[in-house]
Formats: structure tokens, sequence, C-alpha cells
């Protein structure tokens, strides 16, 4: 048995694994087992539908054909080990399970430092990106995040348009908008200069007798002077 | 909503009263003081559809002012509008407060609104 | 005249949203509260008019908190507080049967003003009611549009709902 995980928890990376072909039933147990050894395996490992890090894949799936990535690792889980890479035997075991995964997100992270790996597209740091929903729990372990999801919450941001708008360094907002892509949070927003819609549409309020808010730019300095009588510190870099 | 029989039919009553008695009575409400209807006699439905909760909030915020500008408890809110009037008045019954509301057209004389209603309001008050 | 600024706190009977303000009023809150008279609520009180707070700025000017009605019946309230308001801080009780179905009426309640300026979601009592967790949540706020901050918050602990508040103006931030 692995020592429980020392990486801290804000430097590990994060990884997504497929699933394909397997009974459903060890499906969700193999899912069910991996959450359960999040706090024992070297990377968090997350669920995603399609261009994983990883492919879980049945003994019936055909490998070479389906799989678009040679650089992406592809586990077969059944009870027969077909002879064909990287194999997880049936019944599975948490024990057997935790050591194929360290490997395997091994290898990942280290296919990653060489640039193969990737089916990411590179982040510019003028790209604007929109963030799809509130990230979950895994992305926004570091307090810094917090405050870059916010900032991100309602309108879309860049590399550098978080930086200049937070005490984050130029890194993190990278490594924060890369965690996002990973998990699938992340949209490349309209340029800039492109119409967007400003306001809902009337008939949210059909009733005129109680006309919809006016979208006002705050005041200059007012969210300065709420934050000063809240006791916060200015946002911003620092 | 615990509602004593004695209470509901008290309220009832107090009804069949006003809209026999008021001269431009369009419709009486009486409702719990958070906003639920408890009864209501009314010409046309969809005009009490909320009158409950809107009623509840003006008796709360009436008491609010009354409360600040010092003048002990708020006894009722009336409403003067175009082509009619609004008189909200609270029925304080030991079980619960309860709210009253006559809706009258402007025909109405505001004199006679307010002593019925307000007689209606303590005969529910004693149920 | 003194300008005037104001935020809004949400959310259903129980959820904390007199509290809240409670704990950052300069003042003591004014509140509306009258017998509850809902028997499938275990609460004694409930808020038909609004709840009320504020902060004086160091220009003089108020920043008021107000504390809306929960229940629906009560969303001509949620319309008429929520002119002008800066932001909206929508409290959820985990304890409920249904938490995401409530926060769904608050959702739709508040759209405009939450698509036009900000939104906080305070999920209460999940250190005894852990689900449904937070990504739920993120999720159910994604099938409705909105992109907001959501997390765990115990309100009657003033320093958490400061922390609200400071996520509310992060994203009032030009």
């Amino acid at each position: 048995m692995t020592a429980v995980n020392t990486v801290p928890k804000s430097q590990r990376a994060l990884l997504s694994y497929s699933v394909e072909g397997l009974p459903h039933r060890e499906e969700v147990l193999l899912k069910s087992l991996i959450r359960l050894l999040d706090h024992r395996t070297h990377q968090n490992w997350s669920w995603k539908a399609e261009q994983a890090d990883l492919r879980v894949v049945g003994d019936q799936v055909a490998l070479a054909a389906a799989s678009p990535q040679p650089a992406v690792p592809t586990l077969t889980v059944a009870h027969a080990d077909p002879q064909r890479g990287p194999f997880l035997a049936l019944p599975l075991h948490t024990d057997a399970l935790e050591v194929v995964l360290n490997r395997l997100g091994a290898m990942v992270v280290h296919a990653r430092g060489l640039g193969l790996a990737t089916t990411e597209v590179p982040i510019g740091e003028h790209e604007e990106f929109r963030m799809l929903r509130w990230p979950p729990a895994a992305v926004l372990e570091a307090p810094i995040r917090l405050r870059l999801a916010t900032l991100m919450s309602n309108r879309p941001a860049s590399v550098l348009s978080l930086q200049q708008r937070s005490p984050a360094t130029r890194q993190e907002c990278a490594d924060f908008l890369a965690d996002l892509q990973r998990a699938g949070l992340l949209e490349r927003a309209a340029p800039p200069g492109a119409l967007v819609a400003a306001s809902a549409p009337d008939s949210v309020f059909p009733d005129s007798r109680f006309p919809a808010p006016a979208r006002d730019t705050v005041q200059p300095g007012l969210l300065a002077r709420i934050r000063n009588r809240l006791g916060l510190l200015p946002s911003g870099p620092q | 909503m615990n509602i004593t029989p004695r209470i509901r039919l008290a309220a009832e009553s107090a009804i069949d009263t006003l809209m026999r008695e008021i001269k431009g009575v369009k419709a009486v409400v009486i409702s719990t003081e958070d906003g639920l209807e408890l009864a209501a006699r009314v010409e046309n439905t969809a005009q009490v559809a909320r009158l409950s909760a809107i009623a509840s909030s003006l008796a709360a915020l009436g008491a609010v002012a009354g409360e600040e500008s010092q003048l002990g408890h708020c006894d009722n809110v009336a409403i003067e509008a175009t082509h009619g009037h609004i008189l909200m008045l609270q029925a304080r019954h030991p079980e619960m407060t309860l709210i009253v509301s006559v809706v009258t057209s402007r025909e109405a004389i505001i004199g006679q609104v307010l002593y019925f209603a307000k007689q209606a309001t303590q005969l529910l008050q004693h149920a | 005249m003194t300008v005037e600024h104001k935020i809004l706190f949400t959310g259903t009977m129980g959820a904390g949203k007199t509290t809240a303000i409670a704990g950052v009023s300069e003042i003591p809150p004014v509140s509306t509260d009258v017998r509850n008279s809902d028997t499938s609520v275990a609460k004694a009180t409930t808020t038909v008019g609004l709840d009320y707070g504020e902060l004086t700025l160091d220009n003089g000017e108020k920043l008021r908190l107000y504390g809306t009605p929960g229940q629906m019946r009560f969303d001509f309230m949620w319309r008429i507080l929520g002119r002008g308001a800066l932001g909206v801080v929508i409290l959820v009780d985990n304890s409920r049967p249904d938490p995401l179905a409530d926060l769904d009426i608050y959702l739709d309640g508040f759209a405009e003003l939450i698509a036009q300026t900000a939104c906080v979601v305070a999920v209460g009592r999940m250190e005894t009611h852990p689900s449904p967790g937070i990504d739920a949540y993120a999720r159910r706020m994604e099938a409705k549009g909105v992109v907001c901050p959501v997390l765990p918050a115990n309100v009657t602990d003033a320093q958490q709902v400061v922390q609200l508040l400071e996520l509310l103006l992060l994203q009032l931030e030009v």
C-alpha cells in the first residue's frame, strides 16, 4: 500500500480519463474507485467524455484505428490480458488501480513536459476566453483561483486581463486558464469589438409597471469605498 | 395554515357584511399577515390574485412607518387610485393577525368604507 | 440628495437573509417579520416586506442592504427592491428537500438583475447536509446560463458575509 499523498494538492496535475467498452457496472465501479483514490493518487483524475489524457477501454475496443493521438496511453481493463499494452485485471482492486494510475499519470505528465501528449491548443496571453461553468473544487484549490474564477464570472478574460485585475502572477493566470481548458470549461470568446447582446429580452418582465433596472456603469470610486468600509484589501495587482 | 373553523366562519361573515353594506365595493379579501389568502369575494378573481401578498407587505411597511415616526401601531393603510380605493386594516385576533383588504370604486364614500371595515375588523378580532 | 447604492439578499425562508444583513449592518436591521402561517416550514416568522441594513461610506453615501421576502408570492417585492441594485446574494439552505429547485426560483425571479449586474450563491448548512454538492449547483446554474461564484457559507459568521460581498464587488470591477 502506498503512502498517503505527500504532493501538495495545489501542485498535482489535473488529468482526465475516458471510458469505452466497459460493462456499465464495471464503469460505475471504476469511476467510484478513482474518486475514492483521489487522496492517494499522484495526479488528480476526472472523467471526461472524450479527448482525455488516458483512455480506459474494454478488451473489445480495437486500439490502433481508434486512437488519433498515439501519445495518449490506453489502459485495457478485462479479465484476461490481451497483451497489447497497459492492462488492469478484473475484478477491480484499489491497490492495483492506484499503481497503474500513478504510473500512467507520470507518463502523461512527462509527455506533456515534452510537448507530446497535448491535445490542447496553447493559450495566447491576449486571447479572450469565457468560463462555461463555475469550476469544481479540484480546479479551485488555491485561494487566488477563487478570485480569478470570480473575475471570469460574467465576462470573458485573457491571461493578461486576469493579471491586470488581480494580485495573481502571469503564470498563475496562465495555469488557471490551462486547467479550465483541461476540465472542458473554457470557450473562446468573441473577438474584441464583436457585437454582443447587452441585456436580457424584455419578455422576462412582461409587467411594464416595473421597468428593468438600468445598466449603469458603476460610479467611479464606489467599489473602492465599499471595500474600504468592509475592511477589504483593494483589488488589482499588489 | 392552521385556521380554526371559528375564525374562518367569522371571516366569511365579515366578507358578507362588507359586500352587502358598502356602496361601491368591488372586492373584499381577508388574508394572513404573511400574505396567504384566507377568504375572498370579488367581481373578477384576476384582480385580487396577489392582493393578499401585496397587502401583507404594505401592512408591514405601514407598521415600520408608524414606528419610525413614533406614532405607535399602524392600524390601516389607505391607497387612493384613479379609479378607486384600497383600504387595508389589521385585525389582531389573539390566535393570529389577519389583514382585511377592501377594494372600492371611486363612488364609494371613504367614511362609510372606514366605518364598516373597522366594525368588521372589531368583530373578527373577537371571534 | 444622498446617492444610494444597494445590494440584495434573497433566498428561502430560514436561509439566513436577516442574519446575514445583521452581521454587517452598522444599524440594527429593520425587519418586517410577521408570524409564519405556513405549517410546512418550521420557522416562527417570515419577512413580508424587507429587511434593511446599511453601511455609511467615507464620503457620506450609503450602501443599503435589503433582504427580500423569500416566497414567490412576493415577487413584486423582488422587482421593486431589485431596481438599481448593484447585485444579489442568493442564500440557499441545503437542508431543505430540494435546494436546487429553490435556487431555480431565484435564478428565474432575478434573471434580469443577474444578467446585468452580479450574483453570488451561498449554500448554507453544507456541513450537516453535504448533498447536493457545489458542482451540482454550478451545473444547475450553467443550465440557466448563469456563471457566478457558488460556495458554502455560514452567514452567522459576519466575516463570511463580508467575503460574499467581496465576491460580488469583484464582478463589478471594470
